[in-house]
């Protein structure tokens, strides 16, 4: 899947550099079909995960506190390092939003704010999961198993889970997967808030 | 741009009632996968190509990724802090991890 987006973002910046202006514009009405299909079947992905939301419940609601953590701290630390290096808060907040999910929070933003904002939320994002799956293994054993968790952001439920079940229990795993599930019904919902900022 | 939150929301409410209460047929399941892949592929395109239309982008995009990698670095930092300090907060008498879970 990482391939394909990959491959997929950089044929559209050849063709970008290659076809016409007018050409891409054109696609604008087609696009927001696809945003709207896109969210559709996210949707439709996140509810159909019973399971996990009865889970929930099993596990109590405490385990809540963890995305919830999770959450507060990636808008926290993008909005404070892009208010050091010059970019506005709601651009800044609505990037930490992204929590890791890299092609969605890039085509919202591009689509319904600004294509820079949208390429860098796509690059911060790719470049959190990379930094995850390169230190959830130390974090999880100097900081504690729950810790694990966070640096994964939404992506704890699928491309960084592996890693984390790997690095902690299978306790830490469920967890995980529940924090990224959760994390993961927030990216759509936040990213269009706090861009409003 | 109330408008957007309006149409996101609503695509996204609207997904999560079809998946919850199992509206769409078995079979259909995989075709709601494919027009999912396929609109994601097709707005990754339109933004590869909107970054390739406009060369500013492209010039810039050394600077913009040492600000995403600055960006991605603290937003990592701050949710392990969080998480770090929670798991002190939650369990004072606990090294494990066990008791998370549990209603005490």
């Amino acid at each position: 899947m990482t391939w394909i987006v990959i491959i997929t973002v950089t044929l559209g910046v050849v063709s970008g550099i290659y076809l016409p202006y007018n050409m891409i514009v054109k696609l604008e009405p087609l696009t927001t079909l696809a945003l709207g299909l896109l969210l559709i079947g996210i949707g439709i992905d996140l509810g159909s995960d019973k399971n996990t939301w009865q889970n929930l419940k099993k596990l109590g609601w405490r385990i809540l506190y963890i995305p919830v953590a999770i959450a507060i701290g990636s808008i926290i630390g993008t909005s404070l390092s892009g208010f050091l290096i010059g970019i506005p808060l709601n651009e800044a907040a609505a990037i930490g939003a992204g929590f890791g999910w890299y092609s969605l929070s890039g085509v919202l933003l591009t689509k319904i704010y600004h294509v820079e904002t949208g390429t860098l939320a796509f690059l911060t994002n790719v470049f959190r999961e990379i930094i995850a799956l390169l230190i959830i293994p130390i974090v999880a054993q100097r900081l504690g198993f729950l810790a694990g968790i966070a640096p994964g952001g939404a992506t704890a439920m699928d491309t960084t889970l592996p890693l984390i079940a790997k690095s902690t229990d299978s306790d830490t795993a469920a967890i995980a997967f529940v924090s990224g599930l959760v994390l993961s019904t927030l990216v759509p919902i936040l990213v269009p808030l706090l861009i409003q900022l | 741009m109330l408008s957007w939150f309006a149409v996101i929301f609503g695509a996204l409410i609207l997904g999560v009632f079809i998946g919850y209460k199992k509206l769409l047929p078995e079979k259909y399941l995989h075709w709601s996968e494919k027009i999912t892949f396929c609109g994601l592929a097709l707005l990754l395109w339109t933004m590869g190509a909107q970054i390739g239309a406009e060369r500013d982008i492209l010039r810039q995009l050394n600077v913009l990724g040492v600000q995403a990698f600055i960006l991605a670095a603290s937003s990592v930092l701050i949710s392990v802090l969080s998480v770090y300090q929670l798991q002190k907060l939650l369990k004072p008498r606990q090294r494990g991890h066990e008791n998370i879970g549990e209603n005490q």
